[in-house]
């Protein structure tokens, strides 16, 4: 099926709320989700996989490990959570030139929602992640653009996550990021006609974030939205 | 921005609606009925394709009969008298058999890029009939009956921005015609009332025998679009500051301009006059059953007598330097908040070559990204400086969080609950910013300034979206709603009312504390008349006199 960018943002953003995110992280989440659809990766499934895993209890909330720019999960054993980690490496960027996570779940919504933000704040990273099975996926972001090297990505989950490390470059006027043909027409396409998602995705993502909804009583039905039931005048 | 001004806010110059008619009347755009399906009960398909410079945009509408006991203005409604989509260009006939399938069970359906606005609406039982019968008799409806209502049919939603599927945002941005806030949306209700117009006349000629006569020009002018709102616009007034900002930004600059005006020429006190006499006439028409709004507009009503009174004596303010300013400062001085607004409204209108301008600066990205150097010690300091009236709120006291904001599983509709009384409140919607802020602020001091904010937001995320919000709102100067959005007291129709306003909707007509109706496009020119010299002339429409 097809969906909007917009849809795809609100949707992934209220399914992590639904399982107790916090509002703040759930929006970069839905944001990282569109871009990724948008540059041709299967955003909705990365992001559910991402959120799912917080609600199965796979991946946890990062902390400081033993060095002060290296995050790990809060539990040994688990996966650390990219909804948790990804808007917190960001953050440590603006202060230090490099910031590692080891254990990272979904390492694809980690380098989308850099890119993002380094649109806002003007910013330009390499990020190299090696997956416990030895795939290794390394890139640049630039200012709002990224490209990974090589081929596709493989949407594959790590069992054991990823040791991720992302290092600040200095801004270069010279280094300008042009979009490749290919890019271009990616980027059209998906604003022409919205995203591909996989129904499956969808209904799993729209289930999580029924879990944000108020289930219907006759009270709620009948004064809730201060309007009467029938409106023939 | 406060809730009680917002909710005393009246359509501007630079509303969207009146940027949108400018525009049209500006660039020539054409609009031509393409098909016209309808059977003798107005029921069937009809397309409505807009031509600007450079692209064209059809309304496609789809009226269907019925059952009394379905019609209802709420989200949860499952059918509507009408359902339509703007389209994005022309549509071939595969695209209106499509849409056909989609369209009339409007969320339920599903809609593609193709797609830029899908809405619906129903008729007024109490207008559309009545119209009917005495056009299909050969008589003109009575112009009181057509002011107590305003309208044929009311929309009910009007969905764009990648709802259900249709066209991103994003898809349009860069369109000039629709870059401006809610133009494609509100090109869609002006589509809907040419549609609704020509749907009562088709009608009343199947019912007559012969004696049919065509709705009078400018009774037909006088009938806009009604659309019944409800608690949906009001988190979109929260969770958007920074478009907010703009709009509000830009109307502040309007009005400072107007009463930097160093003198009044005889052309403009003339013109003044002109709209004084019809805004009094606006607010005689403005009937409402609501007892706040109706003691409001009789406020209103005596407020726009006293200015009359004040330009009308020998050392009126409009003999002297900034004419505009110093009435304004009377008014504020003087009169209740809604007729200060109702003045606002006026003085914009006076000078076009000072604000029209500003419409070009109301659109926004809306995207803000956390500034991790800020120090916890700056964080608090712009607490204090920015959001001192959330830190004065006392969330103690009993009735405070009375409230809460959530969406019901029952078609998403936005509602709102008592936090002590009602399920739910563990599902609250996060509009309750100043209580938000006020938990950040206590935590900050508690926590000191030896870390750092990127370390603090590791450890409390969830404080990350006040931050976001604290951080952009330093430049975002009437981005925030500055009142307690969940108190006993807090009425959300003033966040309805402010959004309408800037949408250009009149004659408010709240249904309760949570629920309005209003008029848009009434007194708008019809497709006929965009090219008119008096196109842009349609603030507070009046009824035509009787012919």
């Amino acid at each position: 099926m097809h969906a909007s960018n917009a849809e795809l943002e609100t949707l992934a953003c209220k399914a992590a709320v639904g399982v107790g995110l916090p509002v703040g992280l759930a929006e970069d989440a839905g944001v990282a989700a569109a871009w990724l659809s948008m540059a041709g990766f299967d955003g909705a499934d990365i992001t559910c996989r991402a959120i799912e895993n917080i609600s199965k209890s796979k991946a946890r909330p990062v902390i400081v490990s033993s060095q002060p720019t290296s995050f790990c999960p809060d539990t040994k054993g688990k996966l650390a959570s990219v909804i948790y980690a990804a808007p917190s490496v960001f953050d440590f960027l603006q202060t230090t030139s490099r910031v590692t996570v080891s254990h990272l779940d979904e390492p694809l919504l980690l380098f989308a929602h850099l890119v993002c933000s380094s649109a806002l704040r003007e910013m330009e990273f390499s990020l190299r992640s090696v997956g416990s099975t030895g795939t290794v996926l390394q890139g640049v972001i630039q200012r709002g653009h990224g490209r990974l090297d090589g081929l596709p990505i493989s949407n594959q989950e790590e069992k054991d996550g990823s040791e991720v490390t992302v290092t600040m470059v200095g801004l270069s006027e010279d280094r300008s990021f042009k979009l490749t043909k290919k890019e271009m027409e990616l980027h059209r396409v998906a604003i022409q006609r919205g995203v591909v998602v996989s129904e499956a995705i969808w209904t799993k993502l729209q289930s999580l974030a029924a879990n944000t909804l108020v289930p219907e009583s006759a009270t709620s039905k009948q004064r809730g939205a201060g309007a009467g039931m029938i409106d023939n005048d | 921005m406060r809730l009680e001004r917002m909710g005393s806010a009246f359509q501007t110059r630079i509303s969207f609606m009146r940027s949108l008619v400018r525009r049209m009347h500006r660039e020539a755009w054409t609009i031509e009925q393409t098909r016209f399906d309808l059977d003798d009960d107005g029921f069937g398909v009809a397309v409505y394709t807009v031509c600007g410079p450079e692209r064209s945009y059809s309304l496609v509408a789809f009226a269907n009969p019925l059952d009394d006991d379905q019609r209802t203005d709420r989200v949860i409604a499952e059918a509507w008298d009408a359902s339509f989509v703007l389209y994005d260009g022309v549509p071939s006939d595969e695209d209106i058999a499509r849409l056909a399938l989609g369209t009339p069970r409007q969320e339920a359906g599903r809609f593609e890029g193709s797609e830029l606005v899908l809405s619906r609406a129903n008729r007024s039982m109490r207008l559309f009939d009545y119209v009917c019968t005495s056009l299909a008799a050969g008589v003109q409806p009575d112009i009181a009956r057509l002011a107590e209502v305003g309208y044929l049919m009311r929309t009910t939603a009007v969905y764009g921005n990648g709802k259900f599927g249709v066209g991103d945002r994003i898809k349009i941005a860069d369109r000039p015609e629709l870059a401006g806030p809610f133009q494609a949306e509100l090109l869609t209700v002006y589509l809907i009332r040419c549609f609704t117009l020509d749907q009562v006349e088709h009608v009343a000629k199947a019912r007559s025998s012969g004696q049919f006569v065509p709705l009078e020009r400018s009774r037909k002018r006088f009938l806009g679009i009604g659309n019944a709102t409800g608690l949906g616009m009001a988190p979109f007034l929260v969770t958007h500051p920074d478009l907010i900002h703009r709009w509000a930004y830009a109307r502040e600059s309007a009005l400072a301009r107007v009463r930097q005006v160093e003198e009044a020429t005889p052309e403009k006190i003339d013109r003044f006059w002109a709209l004084l006499a019809r805004a009094r006439q606006h607010l005689d028409e403005w009937q409402v059953e609501d007892s706040r709004q109706h003691a409001s507009i009789l406020e209103t009503r005596s407020g726009v007598a006293r200015i009359s009174e004040w330009v009308s004596v020998a050392d009126s303010p409009l003999v002297e330097k900034q004419p505009w300013d110093r009435l304004y400062q009377m008014a504020e001085a003087h009169l209740s908040v809604e007729s200060q607004e109702f003045l606002v409204s006026l003085l914009i209108e006076l000078y076009p070559e000072l604000v029209d301008e500003l419409e070009a600066t109301l659109s926004s990205l809306g995207r803000s990204s956390i500034d991790a150097r800020q120090s916890m010690h700056e964080l608090r300091s712009a607490i204090e400086r920015d959001y001192g009236w959330a830190l004065e709120i006392d969330f103690e006291r009993p009735g405070s969080q009375q409230h809460f904001w959530y969406t019901s599983a029952n078609k998403l509709e936005p509602r709102f609950g008592d936090r002590y009384s009602d399920v739910g409140a563990d599902r609250e919607m996060p509009l309750a910013i100043a209580r938000d802020v006020q938990q950040l602020y206590r935590q900050l001091k508690v926590t000191g300034d030896a870390v750092s904010l990127a370390q603090y937001l590791l450890l409390h995320p969830e404080h990350r979206h006040v931050v976001r919000r604290i951080q952009a709102n330093a430049i975002n100067t009437y981005g925030e709603v500055q009142d307690n959005l969940i108190d006993e007291v807090c009425l959300p129709l003033h966040l309805l009312r402010y959004k309408l306003a800037f949408f250009g909707a009149s004659k408010f007509d709240p249904k309760s504390s949570l629920w309005t109706r209003i008029t848009l496009f009434q007194g708008a020119p019809l497709v006929d008349e965009l090219h008119g010299e008096d196109a842009d002339d349609w603030c507070f429409p009046i009824a035509p006199a009787a012919h």
